[in-house]
């Protein structure tokens, strides 16, 4: 029976396994999902784990270890489809904020000489940068109807549903007075789509934690917000937060376009 | 002489692996190890905005990010001589026991019960527990709602913010949420009768040390300025 069943394993590298957990928050659904897919592999809710070929393989944390690295490649290489699931596997999370350099430094300032005894740790970095990734779903965490989508198209042998949007469209959908009018600085044109623009919804500025969005404008809402009278270096430290590695890329076309 | 290697833990959260050597009663060479590498979050709330470091510091841990934001948020109202009404306070102990109701609804059902009565996972319990899997099912759905109506959504929820919430929940939904824990209340009864009944192995125990803080009005919880121990000890903030 479990032949025609999609092979599907779940994997956890570091982060705050919201995205895991997220998984078993779908109550009302979990039952459901177990039995439509074979779930080889889920150390969060599962013991009888196997390390075997997989249909799609769903891999949330950043890489921060030498035996990640190892462990990635290895899921790489059983899994027909792999999935950065959620922002550190997308974009190395909250922790890739530094550079090589930075990170040796502070890792020195909180940990001084001590090292990890079974192997040796890294600057954090996304999946990406160690192996080809197929699809990607942000979000810190990934939003519950985004997995839900996902999985049910997944079922269908159909990709995700992109959400190529800021999380200002959706905003605007909500029928959200805007925050930046109010003089609020508001990442949410500049950040991808998927969480419902939860923030502005309670009165909130986004904080960006879908990470950049894909085909935002970044120049022009700069240049929009620096009218605006924002602090545009204030914008782009927060923008920081949750951009990880990907931040570079995407303030190169606005450092281009505004020489 | 036998040595046990467990590479991976499951059903914890986190990524860490035990190995141990026992000899007939005798368990020594107890190693336990960590997978996860640093994310030196000490650092990543240097140099930002007060608001910044109390959206990052919950994503210490999804698990219990509702205590992280409560702690985070207790450290810079504190540190900035913000006062919030006794109506924030409130809400935030209700959010914090919506976390709790979730948390425990996981661990005992799903984390721990599969171990004690022989089960790979939750899911394979319901074919012989099919009403206890889904009760917990949907106290752990009810713990998640709590943390939505007050925090945003279940995980990483930005709704409480320093000096209070963003948005303030309705009447009617604080009313639901009681009706709803009342409703619960004799399932719970049914959980305790549950865990007592379970055949736990003997193992050498030494005496267990509770701890529980002091918020003041001589009552016992969850947060405050003092730890209290139960040898009679207090453990002040500073």
């Amino acid at each position: 029976m479990n032949k025609d069943k999609l092979k599907i394993g779940i994997y956890e590298l570091t982060g705050c396994a919201g995205c895991a957990l997220l998984i078993l928050d779908c109550e009302m659904e979990l039952i459901d999902i177990f039995n439509a897919a074979d779930i080889q592999s889920f150390l969060m809710a599962k013991s009888d784990n196997i390390d075997g070929e997989l249909d799609i393989a769903l891999v949330e944390g950043s890489v921060t270890t030498e035996k990640e690295i190892e462990e990635l490649k290895d899921i790489r290489e059983r899994a027909k489809v792999v999935v950065a699931f959620g922002l550190c596997a997308s974009v190395g999370g909250i922790q890739a904020r530094f550079g090589n350099k930075e990170w040796k430094e502070n890792y020195k300032k909180i940990y001084g000489d001590i090292e990890m005894t079974h192997t040796k740790s890294v600057q954090s970095q996304p999946i990406d940068a160690y192996i080809d990734v197929d699809l990607y779903l942000p979000g810190c965490p990934v939003g519950k109807e985004q997995f839900l989508h996902f999985f049910t198209r997944a079922l269908k042998g159909a990709p995700p549903e992109k959400y190529p949007r800021p999380v200002c469209v959706t905003c605007k959908y909500n029928e959200n007075d805007c925050l930046l009018n109010k003089g609020i600085p508001c990442l949410g044109p500049l950040t991808a789509d998927g969480c419902g623009s939860v923030c502005p919804n309670h009165n909130l500025p986004c904080q960006g934690c879908w990470g950049p969005a894909e085909g935002a404008n970044p120049t022009s809402e700069f240049f929009l917000l620096k009218e605006k009278g924002f602090d545009i270096e204030a914008i782009k430290k927060r923008m920081s937060n949750y951009s990880g590695t990907k931040l570079a890329e995407f303030f190169e076309q606005f450092k281009k376009e505004s020489k | 002489m036998k040595k046990i290697s467990v590479d991976h833990l499951a059903r914890v959260e986190g990524n860490g692996g035990i190995s141990a050597t026992i000899d007939g009663k005798i368990v020594s060479d107890v190693k336990f190890s960590i997978y996860e590498g640093p994310r030196l979050i000490e650092k990543l709330t240097i140099g930002r905005t007060p608001e910044e470091d109390v959206s990052m510091s919950p994503r210490i841990c999804a698990i219990c990010s509702v205590s992280h934001k409560n702690a985070v948020l207790r450290a810079i109202e504190n540190a900035l001589d913000v006062k919030i009404s006794q109506k924030s306070y409130l809400l935030r102990n209700l959010m914090h026991m919506g976390e709790f109701i979730e948390s425990h609804s996981l661990h005992t059902f799903y984390l721990a019960l599969p171990d004690f009565l022989g089960f790979p996972n939750a899911i394979a319990m319901a074919s012989k527990f099919e009403f206890e899997v889904k009760i917990a099912l949907e106290m752990k759905h009810f713990g998640n709602h709590i943390m939505k109506t007050l925090n945003g959504r279940y995980i990483h929820g930005e709704n409480a913010v320093i000096g209070g919430f963003g948005k303030y929940p309705y009447r009617e939904e604080l009313l639901q949420i009681k009706a709803k824990a009342i409703h619960f209340m004799p399932f719970v009864f049914k959980t305790v009768t549950l865990f007592c009944g379970i055949d736990y192995p003997d193992c050498p125990d030494s005496p267990t040390l509770y701890a529980c803080c002091e918020p003041g009005d001589n009552k016992f919880g969850f947060w405050g300025d003092e730890i209290l121990l139960s040898t009679g000890k207090t453990v002040h903030r500073d």
